[in-house]
């Protein structure tokens, strides 16, 4: 064995609790090997490929109506692929959840880290923002791929407010969703269940009108109503329930702000054994 | 007073009805190679968890360099190094890798990821994935983690679990040298009282959550207050004539046992026992084993 059990003690800071820089950096030392920055692709490059798959299918008939004049570019674009939109950040975000905080269960690595001079409650914050963090990456390439149908179907000028607003306002809405979501998969080592929550919910949120429109699972397909509609697009008597871009961003602080706090109180009271 | 980096008053922690650990008056003093021996379930790592500030006392108190654990765990908690049951790693992730997201909590270079590598004779395989290590392996990047941010006191818990004999002499090495060569305390756990023998200066030990005995392990020996072992060749007619002599039958060999090692005692014994016209054929001390002073503190070898 070699001697130097101690070499750097000089060098070491005093106090030394763990900044925040370092838990992120930390934590992006963690993602790297795992699902997680591909998936941030993948999504996004997946919905993109299913609205060039219906395009390559129906092309024809769904251009013809931009043709007459009867829709925009824009339009014929969102009515065929908003819904999925919807639906895949909300499962992205239950995914990146459960990823980000199972490859602590699963490693058994919560009592080394919290060995560490680590703040509990902020670790928990940290990795919020991580996942915050790659489904913005996300949507953003989302709007990226509506852009690219438009240009390849060559559907008239890019429309950048709505394509801006189809990037930012399901990502805040989705928020709330992430947040819950990872606040289950802390607690629970087994991901079934938190999965499962993930999958299903949305569903439901998606189809079920009655549910107030700012609880989490609404709040996605409102914004995204929103988003599309920006330019008037949506006849009176659609979906639309009203709530304003600054509502929804509202609501989603709320919720955000709720399920992190409980989330970090949970995680620094908790017995980690 | 002894400069005390670990120090606990009736810390106890309960499950359900059960006292797991049972106001425990643990104290490590500097540069101490303490070893904490019990056997499995005894309580040793639901203390130790106590101590890192993982899990919380039901009643009494831990302090570590002073500080009470866990209000001000994240005061001290740079100068711990631990590891803590089966060792944490990142399977997708490389030794070297893994090493590397705890530096970063603890802002030491990368020179200092070589160097602990190197101390637990990682490097060869520092670029390999963690979860396809062997046991042992998994075992050495624990303490090497542990290690990594050149602490004042390292906490192991069950360090040689899975190392083949010629790891275990080496770890054993490593943590001889940690007080000696740079000023380490060391807190050990071990179900093997072997084990501490070779490396602890103070053992604690802990059955059924109670601390059983703490002290010098020279202490430790001390109880073992021996027999001598006396041949004769009619033990019936030696115990009727020595009688007022703690002498007793050993029922496993047929020899004679004197619980007393006081040289006058065998003297005057033998001196009787010849008198009597009984032939003496050997007598010679016999010191109890560390191990059967533990078996006779936990109570298991009740019978042994």
């Amino acid at each position: 064995m070699s001697g130097a059990v101690s070499a750097t003690r000089a060098a070491a800071p005093a106090a030394g609790r763990a900044s925040t820089l370092a838990l992120v950096h930390a934590d992006w030392r963690r993602m790297r090997g795992t699902w997680l920055l591909p998936l941030t692709v993948l999504g996004p490059l997946g919905v993109t490929l299913l609205g060039v798959v219906l395009f390559l299918l129906r092309g024809e008939y769904m251009v013809g109506s931009f043709i007459s004049g009867e829709k925009t570019g824009w339009q014929v674009v969102i009515d065929q692929i908003d819904m999925v939109h919807v639906f895949a950040i909300a499962l992205g975000a239950a995914l990146i959840a459960s990823m980000i905080v199972d490859v602590e269960h699963r490693s058994d690595t919560w009592k080394q880290m919290f060995g560490l001079p680590v703040s509990r409650a902020r670790s928990y914050a940290v990795k919020f923002a991580w996942g915050a963090g790659l489904l913005a990456v996300s949507s953003a390439l989302m709007a990226v791929g509506y852009a690219g149908i438009m240009v390849w179907q060559d559907l008239g000028p890019l429309p950048w407010g709505n394509l801006a607003r189809v990037a930012w306002m399901p990502w805040v809405a989705v928020l709330p969703l992430f947040a819950l979501q990872l606040l289950l998969s802390a607690l629970m080592k087994n991901q079934a269940l938190p999965l499962a929550v993930g999958i299903i919910a949305p569903m439901f949120g998606m189809v079920m009108s009655e549910i107030p429109a700012w609880l989490p699972w609404r709040l996605v397909s409102e914004a995204m109503t929103v988003a599309v509609g920006g330019a008037g697009a949506v006849g009176p008597g659609e979906t639309l329930s009203g709530l304003s871009p600054t509502q929804i961003a509202a609501a989603s602080g709320a919720w955000v702000l709720v399920f992190v706090t409980v989330g970090a109180v949970v995680l620094a009271r908790r017995e980690i054994r | 007073m002894k400069d005390l980096v670990v120090q606990t008053a009736g810390l106890t922690k309960r499950y359900g009805k059960r006292n797991v650990v049972n106001g425990l008056d643990l104290r490590v003093e500097r540069e101490q190679i303490y070893g904490f021996l019990g056997l499995n379930g005894a309580g040793k790592t639901t203390t130790i968890r106590m101590l890192m500030g993982l899990i919380r006392p039901t009643s009494g108190s831990a302090r570590l360099f002073g500080h009470p654990i866990p209000a001000e765990r994240m005061k001290v908690m740079r100068r711990v190094g631990a590891l803590v049951e089966s060792p944490s790693y990142y399977a997708h992730l490389s030794g070297r890798d893994n090493l590397r997201v705890v530096a970063t909590l603890l802002d030491v270079s990368a020179k200092r990821v070589s160097e602990v590598l190197e101390i637990v004779r990682l490097t060869a395989d520092a670029g390999r994935k963690a979860g396809d290590y062997s046991l042992g392996m998994k075992q050495r990047l624990g303490i090497a983690t542990a290690l990594l941010g050149s602490p004042e006191l390292v906490v192991l818990d069950e360090p040689t679990n899975g190392l083949d004999p010629a790891g275990i002499h080496e770890i054993r090495d490593l943590i001889r040298s940690m007080p000696r060569e740079h000023g380490i305390s060391v807190l050990v756990s071990s179900h093997l009282l072997a084990e501490i023998d070779q490396m602890a200066t103070t053992v604690g030990v802990i059955h059924g959550g109670r601390l059983l005995f703490q002290g010098p392990i020279e202490d430790l020996r001390a109880r073992s207050h021996g027999h001598v072992r006396i041949e004769v060749d009619r033990p019936e007619a030696a115990i009727a004539i020595a009688e007022g002599f703690p002498l007793t039958r050993d029922d496993s060999d047929g020899g004679l046992l004197l619980d007393s090692t006081l040289p006058g005692d065998a003297a005057r014994l033998v001196r009787t026992l010849v008198g009597g016209g009984v032939a003496v054929y050997r007598v010679e001390e016999r010191q109890r084993t560390l191990e059967e002073i533990f078996l006779e503190l936990t109570g298991e070898g009740a019978a042994a």
